[in-house]
């Protein structure tokens, strides 16, 4: 057993770090306020340092580094940033790694090399207004027509919708048939006629994020733009999401070791009673519990991208880094504004923006109730039982 | 075109604390950066060959193994090859703190660095960090180019033209010129380094490798690197007084500062 990180690992680290804070971390506001994405220089700037495919192969345009590279930027990213984190979190974990895992060769030179270099910017549409959770439910429509599919229908709640140059979309092939053979992925540009943005959601948190509703209107899709085979769309979107959890963990991970730092530096500088507050044991206790489960949850992490990229299961493990990752972060970041007092809560201070920001985490990529759910499915199929949702 | 940049790896000082009571350093975090003036003169090579495809950047480093990554950094960020000067002969490089113990000074260690840049064959330019931030001695550059017996253009912030046998440079107040092959210094705020690039991060390490040579390679013997000095003992630095901080509005703090230049007739009227 070996916990160290390899040397070119740890150089990717330092290099992310140094991009996060020379580059990142001094537009907060700016990327915060934005109602179009993060700012189109510093999304290019991005671009030029191959923050765009960290794990995918330098074959296809990406940076070769595999999971446990990803991991690692999700977690320096979220450090400073967790809109733009989201924003390549989508990108990358979810909308370019479908056509990774399930596109052709001609698909992954056409779309995926494009935005693995950042070139163009890809989302991830399954959610509908009718298909949250039971994304089995989805009621968008794609009809054959010659060589092509239209499709019809609405998605929201979908990251990047208004940026993005392609989106993976699921569709229904066969409304008899369902998730088990009649939904299908489809590749989808934005500037085809019938793919509209019809609303930008007003946020709690991420707000520097864009999260859209996309209304599809006899959007025509050729043939080759179907992702993966026809009828097998739910297992390819299923999957993915599968890969992305763990990123979410790794994500929280670096938001909760960044309000960690803040608290510790504040809890010796800050004065109270004649000393600092590091001095008083609630302060000391609260600091060793964010200590004790930021350590746990970086084990997890780690061994679960070391999982994915030595090609073993990671189903689980990938699940309980989601669950337990952006459980940890909530907690840990309110945490981090208690020991802060009033500061804590000021909006001159992140812990605000950390604790709106650390929420969503929870939510999407499948809540945490469906994490718990996939967990206990995953646990109970080793004894023999299937479990519904 | 053909440079190369020297590179040398220093301790992180933001893993270590000086305690001036008892004169210590305590290192808290032993690791280890590219110093960063040398950051500036990759930067300014890596110009040149953003304009020229031709052009190749050496990143040249003189240490113990470790100084590997160190240039293996340097090809990150966009160096076309290393080689390090390296030999269990050689001391250790210690921290600067422990600077007492040092062996090699830096005549030995420039008369070892131009056999390198020798040995690399039709080196047109060599660029260094002004100096280092550890020692900040800034000795080895000039004594560098005596080795070389090439120009040294110190302290550089643009290199104007290059080509033809001659290279024109600026200065912060001047502009330089030089016949070709020459070395120049950049100091720390000559340009904005960029940054690591994540599959160079990569590939430096599975696929490139850093050439290695030792004393033997380059046809010394520790006898030849006797050193001229000698470190006789050390001194902790006088503690420097701080400056006064101004209270209240810039327009007062403005006020303060021409009042106090008059009073000490640093200004007139
Ligand atoms: C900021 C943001 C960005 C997003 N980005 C994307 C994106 O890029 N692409 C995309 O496709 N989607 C995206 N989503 C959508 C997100 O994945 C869904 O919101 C999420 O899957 C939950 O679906 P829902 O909102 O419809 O909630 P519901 O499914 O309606 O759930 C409501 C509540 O019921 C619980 N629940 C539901 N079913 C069960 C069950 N079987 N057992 C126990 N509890 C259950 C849920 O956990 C939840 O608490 C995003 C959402 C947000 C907020």
């Amino acid at each position: 057993m070996d916990f160290t990180f390899s040397k070119e690992h740890q150089l990717l680290r330092r290099a992310f770090r140094e991009f996060t804070e020379q580059e990142i971390a001094p537009r907060i506001d700016e990327i915060e306020h934005s109602k179009s994405g993060p700012p189109a220089d510093l999304m290019e700037k991005a671009a030029e340092y191959g923050i765009f495919g960290v794990p995918f192969p330098q074959k296809y345009g990406g940076m070769g580094a595999g999971e446990t590279g990803y991991c690692i930027l999700m977690e320096e990213l979220n450090r400073v940033s967790p809109s733009f984190a989201t924003v390549v979190g989508a990108h990358i974990g979810i909308s370019s790694m479908a056509i990774y895992l399930d596109g052709t060769e001609e698909q992954k030179q056409k779309y995926l090399v494009p935005m693995a270099k950042g070139e163009k910017i890809g989302a991830f549409a399954l959610t509908e207004p009718g298909a949250g959770s039971d994304a089995a439910a989805t009621r968008t429509r794609a009809v054959r027509e010659g060589d092509s599919y239209i499709l019809d229908g609405t998605k929201h709640f979908i990251t990047n919708g208004s940026i993005c140059d392609v989106a993976v979309v699921l569709a229904l092939t066969d409304p008899a048939l369902g998730p088990r053979g009649g939904m299908t992925g489809f590749i989808v540009e934005s500037q085809w006629e019938g793919f509209k943005v019809s609303k930008i959601e007003d946020k709690m948190g991420i707000r520097g994020s864009p999260t859209c509703e996309i209304v599809l209107e006899e959007l025509r899709v050729p043939q080759e733009n179907v992702l993966g085979p026809v009828g097998m769309g739910f297992v390819t979107f299923m999957k993915t999401l599968d890969v992305g959890r763990t990123t979410i963990g790794a994500a929280s991970l670096g938001g909760a070791q960044y309000v960690l730092d803040r608290a510790i530096e504040w809890a010796v500088t800050r004065e109270a009673f004649g000393g600092p507050i590091a001095h008083k044991q609630s302060i000391q206790w609260m600091i060793a519990d964010m200590a004790a489960e930021i350590e746990a949850l970086r084990s997890l992490v780690y061994r679960t991208a070391w999982l994915v990229d030595t090609k073993q299961p990671f189903s689980r493990e990938a699940a309980i880094c989601k669950l337990f990752g952006s459980e940890v972060c909530s907690r840990v970041t309110d945490k981090a504004l208690q020991i802060h007092g009033a500061l804590g809560y000021s909006r001159h201070m992140p812990l605000e923006r950390g604790l709106r920001d650390a929420r969503i985490s929870e939510i999407f990529e499948g809540t945490n109730e469906i994490q718990r759910i996939v967990i206990a499915a995953n646990i109970f199929q080793e004894h023999g039982v299937r479990i519904h949702p | 075109m053909k440079i190369v940049v020297t590179i040398k790896q220093i301790l992180d000082p933001s893993g270590f604390t000086v305690n001036r009571k008892r004169e210590k350093v305590f290192v808290n975090r032993e690791e280890y950066i590219v110093n960063p003036a040398d950051l500036n003169a990759l930067e300014m090579a890596l110009r040149v060959k953003d304009h020229d495809d031709e052009t190749e950047v050496v990143a040249l480093g003189l240490g113990p193994p470790r100084v590997d990554d160190a240039l293996r950094e340097a090809m990150a960020r966009g160096a076309d090859s290393a080689v390090l000067v390296s030999d269990p002969a050689l001391p250790a490089p210690v921290a600067q703190a422990q600077v007492a113990d040092l062996k090699i000074d830096a005549h030995g260690a420039a008369r070892l660095m131009a056999a390198a840049v020798e040995k690399i064959g039709d080196v047109n330019l060599v660029i260094c960090g002004t100096a280092a931030l550890d020692s900040g001695a800034g000795e080895l550059p000039g004594r560098l180019a005596e080795a070389l017996g090439w120009p040294v253009l110190p302290e550089v912030y643009a290199i104007d033209e290059l080509g033809d046998g001659v290279v024109r440079a600026s200065q912060r107040t001047a502009r330089l010129e030089a016949d070709l092959p020459a070395l120049l210094t950049v100091p720390r705020d000559a340009n904005e380094p960029r940054h690591i690039y994540g599959a160079r991060a990569i590939n430096a390490y599975r696929q490139w490798q850093v050439v290695t040579w030792g004393l033997d390679d380059l046809g010394f013997t520790p006898d030849d690197l006797e050193p001229l000095t000698t470190v006789g003992g050390r001194r902790f630095p006088p503690k420097r007084a701080l400056g006064t901080r101004l209270e209240g509005s810039i327009e007062e703090a403005v006020e303060s500062v021409i009042a106090q230049l008059r009073a000490k007739e640093l200004i007139e009227g």
